[in-house]
């Protein structure tokens, strides 16, 4: 690390798991989490000597965030590549899954790739990564009342998606 | 409370005192808000209790090994071509042999035999009919060559 500013690996191996959680609950799959990470870490590498010293997660998660909405404006204009978003819960594991919580994970977990974007990104940015109202403003370029009122709207849908479960 | 989105940010701790103690009081004289609340601080709790998530074995050495400016020209390359798909592993097989290999955090250090990367590579490379792959083992049979 020179100056402050970490080399590429550095930030792979001491944020990559930050990455790939926010990744994974964008995406809701291991396939696309994978894809936004690569696409990510290319960013990072061609945008290290452009970080100016701060929040580096938090950086890093505006830039994740901005991968996963470029993928699915372009999805969005090429649907027919697109994947279902619950693919996973279409396919699961095993039908007969003894594990009642890992059942419930994978039931949020749906519920969160169900949200509509505008709500899923701040819902995650939030929660998975921790980012507060004003790094979330920032990194999707709204108003801090627009991330209020996202988070809350998102939560109040993952709510109604959750309902029959026990929580 | 006319904005319910105030329930999420007093959850979250992002309100000045002022607006915390204005939103705790019209709590107190709401049964309907207390339930919002109870669901706000539910919803925040189930996201935030998810279990870790981390990536399949291997991933990690692929994307370390590919820090390579010829392996991310290929992987521009192929991301043009097939915007879904992903490095192979020959892809990255071929990148540890150029640039040597990585050491990763949490997994065993890789160090394959460059022989059985590029058997592997061009294993690969023939059955997939890649062109992109096959131009990989372009460049690790001139980056190898003296």
């Amino acid at each position: 690390m020179a100056d402050g500013i970490p080399t590429w690996e550095e930030v792979a191996r001491d944020h990559g798991g930050l990455l790939y959680r926010v990744a994974y609950r964008l995406a809701g799959n291991h396939e696309d989490a994978q894809d936004l990470v690569q696409e990510a870490l290319l960013r990072v590498r061609k945008g290290l000597e452009r970080y100016e010293l701060g929040s580096l997660e938090g950086w890093l998660a505006r830039i994740v965030t901005n991968v996963f909405l470029d993928d699915v404006r372009r999805k969005q204009r090429r649907p027919t590549d697109a994947l279902p978003d619950d693919a996973e819960r279409v396919l699961p594991e095993s039908p007969s899954a003894e594990d009642a919580s890992a059942q419930l994970a994978d039931e949020i977990q749906a519920a969160i790739a169900a949200l509509p974007e505008e709500f899923r990104v701040p819902v995650v940015l939030c929660d998975v990564a921790d980012q507060s109202y004003e790094q979330i403003a920032a990194a999707l370029d709204v108003p801090l009342g627009t991330v209020r009122s996202r988070i809350h709207r998102g939560r109040g849908l993952l709510r109604d998606a959750l309902k029959d479960f026990e929580l | 409370m006319n904005d319910e989105s105030l329930l999420s940010a007093y959850v979250d701790d992002e309100l000045d005192a002022t607006t915390r103690a204005e939103v705790e009081a019209r709590v107190a004289e709401s049964d309907e808000l207390r339930v919002v609340l109870d669901d706000v601080r539910a919803m925040r709790s189930v996201v935030r209790g998810l279990p870790d998530v981390t990536a399949p074995a291997g991933f990690w050495e692929r994307m370390l090994a590919a820090d390579a400016d010829e392996v991310v020209s290929l992987a521009d390359e192929r991301r043009r071509r097939r915007p879904r798909t992903r490095w192979s592993f020959a892809g990255a097989a071929a990148a540890a042999a150029i640039i040597g290999v990585a050491a990763i955090p949490q997994q065993e250090p890789v160090q394959p035999r460059l022989a059985t990367l590029t058997q592997s590579h061009s294993d690969r490379a023939s059955l997939d009919n890649d062109v992109v792959i096959n131009l990989a083992g372009v460049v690790v049979s001139q980056d190898l060559a003296p």
